[in-house]
């Protein structure tokens, strides 16, 4: 470091050189003042050390050389004034101009050395502040943001180049205007701002939007005050951030996530932190059965639950926990449940207040339903298999057993807890092992399987019958094991066989009883025509007593003969028809069946019975509905039909009755359906049941006189030969409507 | 001719000896000649060995050992005894094996027991009806000397009575509902009529031809 020392004096020269020189500053000596200006011109000169009276130039001039040649060109002294003036008043005016320092002669030595000293510590900070500066100004030049200083009136002091380019002007343009001036709009806020500063003494920040020629800004700006060295606040520094490309990112993430909410499936609401409702999206409302978000706005959350004690948890969980995820029943508009999913966290802003409490629901009622159903099944399932009487078990696609139920434990003796993940063929007998392998081979091809029965050789050697049921198991498309019910029948075998014998015990007595009725038919058979003979010789002897052949007969004879002849007629009439009767029982009916114009049959059946209808002036008329098609039946069987049903109507009703015929189709049922109504005495309705039976129909030939000789029991087997129906409606003394019906199509 | 010779005679034929008293006692009374035989073999006999044969034979049909139809096909096979008409007396209508074959065509008629007196009348009654009405227009033919054309009538007048007569009878067991197999009765039934209709035709250009 270069020491400057301006004295006149000889001895205080070389005293004060010496001094310097060992304490290792470089010493420069001059003997006035303007020698030492030279000096100071043609040196770096760090320290000067001025003597206040000296020729051609005093200290104070100098003083006043070296500051004003410092201002120009950056370099700056320390400057210590020697002298022998002690008044106050000098000490002042060394200082103002320009002085660092003073020393009164005659200086202690130490006291020099010292004041060199600070001289050269303040050179040295002097030096590391400049460079700071430096550093700072390049900082400041160099820096995107825009950095400005403004005075406690707003007047701009400084601002840099980034700053001033952001602003659309030159840093020129700006120094010594006033904030307020270039910003009126903003200036109430840079007054509080400044204010807030001014009386706390430490920085803020905030956000703020500039308009700019460019558009719209956002800017983080930080003001920081700007402090004397007594601490006074004399200006400002505002260091504004553009973040308008991060205020814009935000906004459209914001939006983004402002949107998935929106249209989120699942239904999401927040509330304050009282609980109040203040977002409900569009999924929550159409949930929740609201026709419009106002609906649900301010309403407390507890109103969107089932129970409020769910709703006090869930609270208490938030505040604590600050998060709950759980289950619960929520409750809908009406009072409509819903079992939902929950996920709800409490909104914290930076400092970790609580803001905002969110709710997001997932309707479970289907997955609760599908897993009730599921647990269901598969209880279902457990318990079918376990308490199953049946031996159920399952392998793999390789056939190692998978599972074994305690049936077929106790039916096999197979242990599952020894023989899972072992072979199924290797714990059953040879027979059944080899029924189960093609069992399973078959599967594995895709056939399908039939129950099999096979017999299980059992850990004691017995011997069970068993049927097997196998399904497999089919696993994305592909065979994946085999599933197998044995069921032990030994019981259902006995069961067969007890079947079987009694089965066949009653074969055989079906056949005795076979034998017994042919014996019994043609008992009736051969008894009849064996009466012929005797009744006839009884019958015509008489007939001769009675017309006189034998002679007269007295009153009483001949009253006696007439009832012995009755009764020898009702015994003929009963023997006639019992042959009748055997005869066509005897036989199944045999039909003839051709395609047949049953509208032509019936119009000749009518016409041939009008005749007889007419002795008993019965009106009998025929009425055809529609069309009737060809139909394949038996035309004779069918004549036969309607002529019985004819000769019925026509002798059950009294003279004069009105007989009708209709005849037409049914095409749902594809029969032709024929009615034959009469006016008559009618059935009861007791009897109406009866009348198509065999024996009834013997008994009414006894109280009736006979008509064709062929039965209702006749007509009835002719019409359900043909695979139709007869039946009979009847009010007594109203008149009876017989209908039968036969089938279009011949019924094989 | 004698009022003797003029009287129909009547054989019974009955193993029940109480049925050809009755029978006996029934037409007897009528005026009928009679004459009995208690079985097949008997009624053979007797007949062979009658001067007069009987001018209509009364035959029942279950009778051992020889049966009525044994007997009635052995009668028809004699040509002594085959223009005797046969009327059958049974207590079982004809069963299809009858009414299929030719000895249906070989009866007038059947009357089934038991019957009543005035049945028995009517049936014997019209068996002579017919033969008198037949006799007249055989005995006019005779007269006109065509001797052939007076055969010819009498055998297509019988005939055509007796298939008449079993047409009858195949409806009547028809509709009785007796045969099993209905459509090979329809075909016996309508060649029976089919033949009627052509003996009639004959009959009736043999009657205008000669006004009998």
């Amino acid at each position: 470091m270069n020491v400057l020392i301006a004295e006149d004096d000889d001895i205080s020269r070389v005293l004060l050189e010496g001094i310097l020189k060992i304490e290792g500053f470089t010493v420069i000596t001059s003997c006035d003042g303007a020698e030492a200006w030279e000096k100071y011109k043609d040196n770096n000169i760090s320290i000067a050390l001025l003597d206040w009276m000296m020729p051609r130039m005093d200290g104070v001039e100098l003083c006043q050389h070296i500051r004003d040649a410092e201002s120009s060109d950056d370099r700056y002294t320390y400057i210590l004034m020697v002298t022998a003036k002690n008044t106050a008043e000098d000490i002042v005016e060394a200082m103002t101009i320009g002085a660092d320092d003073y020393i009164k002669k005659p200086f202690d030595k130490y006291e020099l050395l010292a004041r060199v000293q600070a001289g050269r510590r303040i050179l040295e900070s002097k030096q590391k502040l400049k460079e700071s500066e430096e550093k700072y100004r390049t900082l400041i030049e160099n820096s995107m943001d825009l950095i400005m200083v403004f005075d406690l009136d707003g007047d701009i002091l400084l601002i840099n180049d980034a700053g001033a380019n952001i602003l659309g002007e030159k840093p020129d343009y700006f120094i010594g205007k006033s904030i307020f001036g270039i910003y009126p709009e903003k200036a109430a806020i840079f007054e509080d701002r400044m204010d807030q500063i001014i009386t706390s003494g430490v920085g803020n920040d905030f956000e703020d939007v500039i308009t700019l020629p460019s558009g719209e800004r956002w800017f983080w700006v930080s003001l920081h005050p700007v402090k004397e060295k007594n601490g006074n606040i004399f200006a400002i520094q505002a260091i504004s951030h553009d973040m308008t490309e991060r205020k814009q990112v935000e906004k459209r993430e914001l939006k983004i996530k402002d949107t998935a909410i929106q249209t989120s499936i699942n239904p999401i609401i927040m509330a304050d932190v009282e609980g109040k409702l203040t977002y409900a999206n569009t999924s929550f409302l159409e949930k929740w059965r609201y026709n419009s978000v106002d609906e649900v706005i301010g309403l407390p959350i507890a109103e969107f639950f089932k129970t409020e004690r769910d709703v006090e948890v869930l609270l208490a969980a938030l505040s604590e926990k600050g998060s709950w995820l759980g289950e619960l029943t929520a409750k809908r508009k009406g009072g409509l449940d819903l079992d939902v999913q929950l996920s709800a966290s409490m909104v914290k802003d930076d400092e970790g207040s609580p803001i905002r409490m969110m709710f997001s629901f997932i309707d479970i009622t289907l997955r609760k339903q599908a897993w009730e159903a599921v647990i269901k099944s598969e209880e279902r399932y457990k318990a079918l298999t376990e308490d199953s009487a049946d031996g159920i078990f399952a392998t793999n696609k390789d056939g190692l057993f998978t599972y074994i139920n305690p049936v077929l434990e106790d039916m096999c003796g197979i242990k599952s807890a020894y023989t899972l993940g072992t072979h199924f063929g290797k714990h059953f007998s040879t027979e059944a092992s080899k029924q189960l392998e093609w069992i399973f081979c078959d599967l594995k091809d895709g056939k399908n399987i039939k129950t099999l029965e096979f017999n299980v050789i059992r850990e004691d050697g017995s011997s069970i019958p068993i049927e097997i049921n196998a399904a497999p198991v089919i696993k994305d498309g592909e065979f994946d094991g085999m599933e197998c019910s044995l069921r032990d029948i030994t019981n259902r075998k006995k069961l067969e066989n007890d079947l079987k014998e009694s089965y066949e015990r009653l074969q055989v007595a079906y056949e005795e009883l076979k034998e017994l009725d042919q014996m019994k038919t043609d008992f009736v058979s051969v008894v009849t025509h064996e009466l012929r003979t005797p009744l006839a010789i009884i019958r015509n002897n008489l007939e001769m007593f009675l017309d006189g052949t034998f002679g007269d007969l007295n009153e009483l004879q001949e009253e006696s003969m007439g009832m012995i002849f009755n009764n020898i007629e009702r015994l003929i009439k009963l023997v006639q028809n019992s042959l009748d009767m055997s005869r066509i029982y005897g036989d199944r009916l045999k039909l003839k069946f051709e395609q047949v114009k049953i509208k032509e049959i019936f119009e000749k059946v009518v016409s041939g019975m009008k005749l007889i209808a007419e002795d008993k002036e019965h009106k009998l008329t025929l009425e055809v509905l529609g069309d009737i098609p060809v139909i394949e039946c038996d035309e004779d069987r069918i004549t036969q039909v309607l002529t019985n049903l004819l000769h019925n109507a026509i002798k059950f009703t009294p003279n004069g009755g009105k007989i009708g015929v209709t005849l037409q189709r049914d095409e749902e049922e594809g029969v032709i359906l024929a009615k034959v109504s009469d006016n008559g005495i009618g059935i009861p309705e007791d009897e109406q049941e009866n009348i198509f039976k065999q024996f009834y129909e013997v008994d009414s030939y006894l109280h009736h006189e006979s008509g064709t000789g062929l039965g209702l029991s006749i007509v009835k087997g002719i019409v359900e030969s043909h695979g139709g129906k007869i039946w009979v409606e009847s009010t007594p003394e109203v008149g009876s409507t017989f209908s039968f019906t036969i089938p279009e199509v011949k019924n094989e | 001719m004698s009022e003797e010779a003029s009287r129909k005679k009547i054989m019974v034929v009955d193993d029940t000896k109480d049925m050809v008293w009755t029978v006996k006692q029934m037409l007897g009374s009528e005026g009928y000649e009679m004459m009995e035989a208690g079985g097949g073999l008997e009624c053979l006999q007797k007949l062979y060995e009658a001067k007069k044969k009987p001018d209509l034979i009364l035959l029942d049909v279950m009778m051992h050992p020889m049966d009525g139809w044994v007997t009635l096909r052995t009668i028809k096979n004699d040509d002594k005894l085959k223009h005797i008409p046969v009327s059958m007396l049974t207590a079982l209508p004809p069963d299809e094996e009858v009414i299929g074959s030719n000895t249906i065509s070989m009866i007038e008629n059947y009357i089934v027991k038991p019957f009543t007196k005035a049945e028995l009348l009517e049936k014997v009654d019209d068996v002579f009806k017919q033969m008198d009405s037949t006799g007249v227009v055989v005995k006019n033919l005779k007269e006109m000397k065509i001797p052939e054309v007076a055969d010819e009538y009498e055998h297509l007048a019988t005939e055509l009575l007796r298939r008449k007569r079993v047409v009858e009878s195949m409806e009547k067991s028809r509709d009785l509902d007796l045969v099993s197999d209905r459509s090979s009765m329809e075909d016996l039934v309508s060649k029976q009529k089919e033949m009627i209709r052509v003996m009639e035709k004959r009959i009736g250009i043999i009657r205008e031809k000669y006004g009998v």
